[in-house]
């Protein structure tokens, strides 16, 4: 039997909806990216096969994220350290990347596997920038859920502005970032610092 | 800032974001055709690939899968690169249409939740799904409706059904 949703009934029932038909969406990004994986065993040879069933593997179990979220806590510490006079420039300016190793170690074997011939590289470059595409449509869809979330549960509590500004300091990619300062905070992007991911680790590779 | 302008803002920025996926996913997917493009000989698959494509065209899809079903059914020893080529093929229409229709409901909600705020009204679960079904596609997504509104109708097969047989071998 159908109920009667007031406003607040509603947003409730509206996000659990979107939210289902944005994780639709990651499904099919999650199953496209393995189908291209598999695509990619019919044109490159067994150790690039090797290579990029590992780095896709990367990021399916999360490695990047927790590497990253590690580093970025230890730089953060020792940023606080340093504030506080603990520790010498020296220390900051060395900081230990050690967490970032298993990801730059990937990048390598890929580095070097893909440039020893331009065919390959021909070959493995778009289908290392699916592979790429599908994490990053999930870190997108990830953040517009979740960007959603922090609106339903606290616009009828918080100020409209300090929202906007608490889920714009959240979001990680430049795209992302330049579309929330045009159309919520319409101001100019200003300070992104984290560059989109694709290109960058593209680049880094090829 | 108050909270319809919010609201406005967060549906333009969704739209923005997933226009953005959409276009990676063309992006994609037409660098790996291209790729692929140099294992075939056959010409229809050769045009098909060469036809300059909208990030929106469904059609234009649609006549590629179609393309690629031909090609299949007569060499069948290269359905192991093709079927995952439809399903990029796929994935690209399906991120398409349902970010269309994501940014509807939307809309629709923000219409609904201002109406009810300023009548202190109220609206039926079953009105309110039947509004949003009304921008839906697919019956996936009519599905994903009825998880939350049972009382919504069984989805019935749409154009776009029709045309999605044209993925599958």
């Amino acid at each position: 039997m159908s109920q009667a949703l007031d406003s607040k009934g509603l947003d409730e029932l509206f996000f659990r909806i979107f939210s289902g038909l944005l994780q639709n969406i990651i499904i099919k990004s999650d199953d496209a990216a393995e189908k291209i994986l598999e695509l990619s065993s019919e044109v490159v040879g067994k150790d690039i096969q090797s290579a990029l069933e590992a780095f896709h593997n990367l990021y399916q179990d999360d490695s990047i994220d927790k590497a990253q979220n590690e580093y970025n806590q230890q730089v953060d510490d020792i940023i606080d350290a340093h504030q506080q006079g603990q520790v010498s420039d020296a220390i900051v300016d060395a900081l230990d990347d050690s967490q970032s190793h298993s990801l730059a170690d990937l990048q390598q074997q890929l580095e070097r596997a893909i440039n020893a011939d331009e065919a390959i590289k021909a070959k493995a470059a778009p289908i290392l920038h699916a592979i790429q595409f599908s994490e990053l449509m999930h870190r997108h869809i990830t953040n517009i859920e979740y960007a959603w979330q922090e609106t339903i549960q606290r616009i009828d509590k918080d100020d409209s502005q300090t929202i906007a500004n608490d889920i714009g300091q959240s979001l990680s990619t430049l795209a992302e970032r330049q579309a929330f300062n045009t159309y919520v905070l319409k101001g100019n992007p200003k300070d992104i610092s984290n560059e989109d991911d694709i290109d960058n680790l593209l680049n880094s590779i090829l | 800032m108050d909270s319809n302008e919010l609201l406005t803002g967060m549906a333009n920025f969704t739209e923005a974001s997933l226009d953005w996926c959409n276009k990676e996913a063309f992006d994609a997917t037409q660098a790996v055709f291209e790729m692929m493009s140099t294992f075939s000989s056959s010409e229809t698959f050769i045009e098909s690939i060469d036809t300059p494509q909208s990030e929106h065209a469904h059609d234009s899809r649609v006549k590629l899968a179609k393309a690629l079903n031909d090609i299949a059914h007569a060499n069948t020893n290269v359905q192991s690169i093709l079927n995952p080529l439809l399903s990029t093929l796929q994935f690209q229409d399906a991120i398409t249409q349902h970010a269309q229709g994501l940014t509807k409901m939307l809309q629709t909600w923000i219409e609904v939740r201002t109406e009810l705020i300023e009548t202190n009204g109220t609206i039926s679960t079953l009105e309110f799904g039947e509004k949003l079904a009304a921008h839906t596609v697919s019956a996936e997504e009519v599905d994903c409706l009825k998880a939350e509104i049972p009382e919504l109708p069984d989805s019935t097969p749409t154009e776009e059904d029709d045309d999605d047989d044209c993925f599958l071998f």
